[in-house]
């Protein structure tokens, strides 16, 4: 039998806020606080009983941490959660017996820092078959294929946790030193940010984060930051680092990352959680037209076309209400329509097909309502079905019309608020695309019962796409098919104002 | 700083202690079995070429040279408080031959000498005094002096002139010459190993020690890629020098080290290699190479206190060591 886990700080941060002892920390790049802010955070690590025959690196994480000016205080794996009141961050060690420590801080709401792998499933953090959602790697038992895992991929820069490395674009680096070790990677569910992936498998997450308010396994919440590594007992010590000369050659230094990457990391867990604002239409639009007064948008269409054209109508009647100046192009004419643009918008009347690779390097924010477009566009791979797809169209699709997503990343602008789960997006089920972004693509919806077919999603300006295309600026996709914009429901609407909203703001730095 | 830990060596110690128990014949139990007297109060570092037969201890009263094999006293080479001693090595196609030039330092000083005649061929004032070390670079036909005072120069092994004088941090430690001109020094104080550059005389970045307090031995592997840094409170750290990394870290004696490395000390068939360090406490450490990226402690002998430096005789397989005996200096003779 395993308790649940909750406690609620923020009566005390509000007391102390209101007597002046709580400072308003500067926030580094995309909300990293920096060590030095952080210096007093209190610490919990839950860790197994150290044994003569089987060595681990708990105290050498624990000595670490204290180094960095955290105050870390040790628990065993048996001892009532409650320990944790208090603590601003939870470490649970890979030492720890999965099966003891269980759904035990799963609920916690604090930020959960995690290397054991076996217990992911428990903490919701991934699926719960081994091999399949998660697996831990014993180079004792697959020797050869503990090699693979010396070398990690940052799918992702514009990650914070990435972004504070500094590493420049989408790249390989040494997860650990040189000696096949153990490893633990999982599949984490689509709201997670990928940060590390292994084994060329862009799925297979080394290191990858839950925001507070993501929609984890199950259906679960997170109750505040996630953070899953790769590390196991006794690799710490293993994570790699660069002194001397080489690291003066950023190939080295940018190659050697992984005990900055532990320690950014641990820093993003221990950041202000975003916060999303409260569903509210009027107020999301008033924002939306605020932005978007003067903004000139080039809506490309089909003109003169017998399906789509009078809800096209609409949607361009719209975007001048909201205050953009709209100037409309057919899908035929050249994509030097866009020079000039401040956003592209490109209708589902758009046949794919004609639409060929325009717009693809625009670069000014591009919101695409057709997901067909998706691998044309490199915000999906190529293979129909699978990296793409629809529910709903005749003879096209193998699943059945749909009125309802999933929202996932309900703690993201682009969810406009909503709560996490089942939200009535078109009136009446009927077509819906979707396609299956790249590790780097923020995830805010989901087709219904269909994990993999991501329906609304955004990369930020940076972000490596299909093909290592990097996104000339932010890219979104939310399925409007043909005469859906005046299907929408009130959610619907207000989702595609927020997806706007977010497709035409000034990203990070 | 990166953490690495005891726990390692630990663990590796139990490992290959097992993989040893295996092995069996590998073992080896290296223990004094016999000494040389020498002149003066002190000794510091000595060489020794096990072609001629021939050992050179540097000590107060200058570079003495004695018989390998007896040590009866041939000579002295006259340099004040001389501190240490390199021998150029010779080859002969794959074959050793006996060297033909050879360094000392002592007193802010460096010569070269003659080690048939035994005579200062040329001497070249240091820009720093007090404590100075040598060690060569076979690439750059180059020798090394590093001054603690805060000094680099860089002599020409075949001339014996000086190429460039820097002032530049250095450390009390021992140095070693590794490979793209550098020279590693050991500074005790300051806790890192300074990677200097006699190409350039600059600080190309500094080796941070880990757990370990007060580096003071160094050896590198002759390719230049495996340093091992024993530090005065028993940690030997093992940095693999293309990143700086410390990657194993183990227990060896305490007190001011110094070391070498050696290949196949014990002959064809024994420990592939292993770096040696002797300790003040009379610790003798064998660090042995399992394989290029996995090392263990393959033996620790208790010999007597107070040892000094450490050469290795490669035609008898006997490890040379400086030390005292009832306020004497003496070379120790370790073998198994």
């Amino acid at each position: 039998m395993t308790k649940n886990f909750s406690f609620n700080i923020l009566p005390c941060l509000v007391a102390a806020a209101a007597l002046g002892l709580v400072f308003v920390p500067n926030l580094h790049a995309q909300g990293i606080v920096s060590a030095e802010q952080l210096r007093g955070k209190k610490i919990l690590i839950v860790a197994g009983e150290p044994k003569n025959d089987h060595p681990n690196d708990d105290m050498v994480v624990k000595k670490h941490l204290g180094s960095q000016g955290y105050v870390v205080t040790m628990a065993k794996e048996e001892d009532d959660p409650a320990k944790a009141a208090g603590q601003d961050l939870i470490i649970i060690s890979s030492t720890a017996d999965p099966r003891e420590i269980a759904d035990k801080y799963a609920s916690a709401s604090v930020p959960v820092f995690t290397w054991n792998t076996v217990d992911y499933p428990d903490m919701k953090m991934s699926g719960p078959e081994r091999h399949v959602d998660f697996e831990t790697l014993d180079p004792v038992q697959d020797y050869a294929r503990a090699f693979t895992m010396l070398y990690g991929y940052f799918p992702n820069v514009t990650n914070p946790i990435v972004h504070e490395l500094g590493i420049p674009r989408s790249q390989m680096f040494g997860t650990g030193y040189l000696l096949p070790q153990a490893f633990g990677w999982a599949r984490p569910a689509p709201s997670a940010s990928i940060v590390v992936n292994v084994e060329g498998e862009t799925t297979h997450a080394g290191v990858f984060t839950y925001e507070k308010g993501a929609t984890m396994y199950g259906g679960f919440v997170a109750p505040a930051r996630r953070v899953g590594f790769y590390l196991s007992d006794a690799t710490f010590h293993y994570l790699t680092a660069v002194h001397g000369e080489a690291e003066r050659d950023a190939n080295l230094s940018q190659w050697w990352v992984s005990l900055k990457l532990f320690d950014a990391s641990i820093r993003w867990a221990l950041s202000p959680a975003v916060r999303p604002e409260a569903y509210d239409p009027q107020a999301l639009k008033t924002k939306l037209a605020s932005v978007a007064k003067g903004k000139k948008l080039l809506f490309v269409r089909r003109l003169n076309t017998p399906e789509g054209e009078e809800s096209d109508d609409h949607i361009s009647e719209h975007f001048k209400d909201l205050g953009f100046t709209v100037t409309e192009a057919d899908q035929s004419q050249p994509d030097t329509m866009a020079d000039g643009q401040d956003f592209v918008v490109l209708s589902a009347t758009s046949s794919k097909y004609k639409l060929s690779n325009k717009y693809r390097d625009v670069k000014v924010p591009l919101m695409c309502l057709e997901g067909l477009s998706a691998d044309s566009l490199k915000m999906a791979n190529r293979h129909r079905f699978v990296d793409y797809g629809e529910h709903g169209e005749a003879r096209e699709s193998e699943d059945p019309p749909e009125a309802y997503l999933e929202i996932v990343g309900s703690y993201h602008t682009m969810a406009a608020g909503l709560r996490p789960g089942y939200v009535k997006f078109i009136k009446e089920a009927d077509v819906l695309k979707w396609a299956m972004p790249l590790p780097s693509a923020i995830i805010i919806a989901t087709l219904p019962n269909s994990f993999h077919e991501r329906a609304i999603f955004g990369y930020e300006k940076g972000a490596a796409m299909a093909d290592e295309f990097v996104a000339p600026a932010r890219r979104s996709m939310i399925p409007v098919d043909n005469p859906a914009f005046d299907d929408l429901t009130p959610e619907g609407h207000t989702l595609f104002d927020a997806v706007t909203l977010w497709t035409i703001s000034s990203p990070p730095n | 700083m990166h953490p690495t830990l005891k726990i390692v060596g630990a663990f590796l110690i139990g490992l290959l202690s097992a993989a040893g128990a295996v092995a069996g014949a590998a073992a080896q139990t290296y223990k004094v079995i016999g000494q040389y007297m020498l002149p003066g109060s002190a000794a510091h570092g000595l060489a020794v070429d096990s072609i001629s037969r021939r050992l050179f201890v540097a000590g107060d009263g200058g570079i003495v040279v004695l018989d390998a094999d007896t040590g009866a006293t041939l000579g002295t080479i006259q340099l004040k408080d001389a501190q240490d001693v390199l021998l150029i090595p010779v080859m002969k196609g794959e074959e050793r031959a006996a060297s033909t030039m050879g360094f000392a330092t002592g007193n802010g000083t460096v010569v070269t000498f003659s080690p048939e005649g035994m005579k200062v061929t040329a001497s070249v004032k240091l820009p720093t005094g007090g404590a100075s070390s040598l060690c060569y670079d076979d690439d750059a036909k180059t020798v090394a002096a590093v001054s603690a005072g805060g000094s680099l120069a860089a002599i020409d092994a075949e001339s014996g002139k000086v190429v460039k004088f820097w002032r530049v941090g250095t450390g009390a430690g021992q140095i070693a010459c590794g490979t793209l001109k550098h020279v590693y020094v050991a500074d005790t104080a300051a806790n890192v190993v300074h990677v200097l550059n006699h190409g350039t005389g600059k600080d190309d970045g500094d080796y941070p020690i880990m757990t370990g307090s007060k580096p003071s031995g160094l050896s590198l592997d002759p390719k230049g890629r495996r340093l091992f840094v024993a530090c005065e409170d028993g940690t030997v750290e093992i940095i693999d020098t293309d990143s700086g990394f410390t990657f194993i870290e183990l227990k060896a004696g305490t007190g001011k080290a110094r070391e070498t490395f050696i290949w196949t000390p014990q002959g064809k068939g024994q420990w592939k290699a292993a770096s040696f360090i002797v300790q003040e406490d009379g610790t003798l450490t064998g660090i042995r190479m399992n394989a290029f990226i996995n090392y263990s402690i393959g033996g620790q002998y208790k010999l007597t206190p107070g040892l000094g430096s450490v050469a290795y005789d490669a035609k008898t397989h006997r490890l040379l060591i400086t030390s005292m005996n009832a306020g004497k200096p003496v070379v120790l003779l370790a073998g198994y």
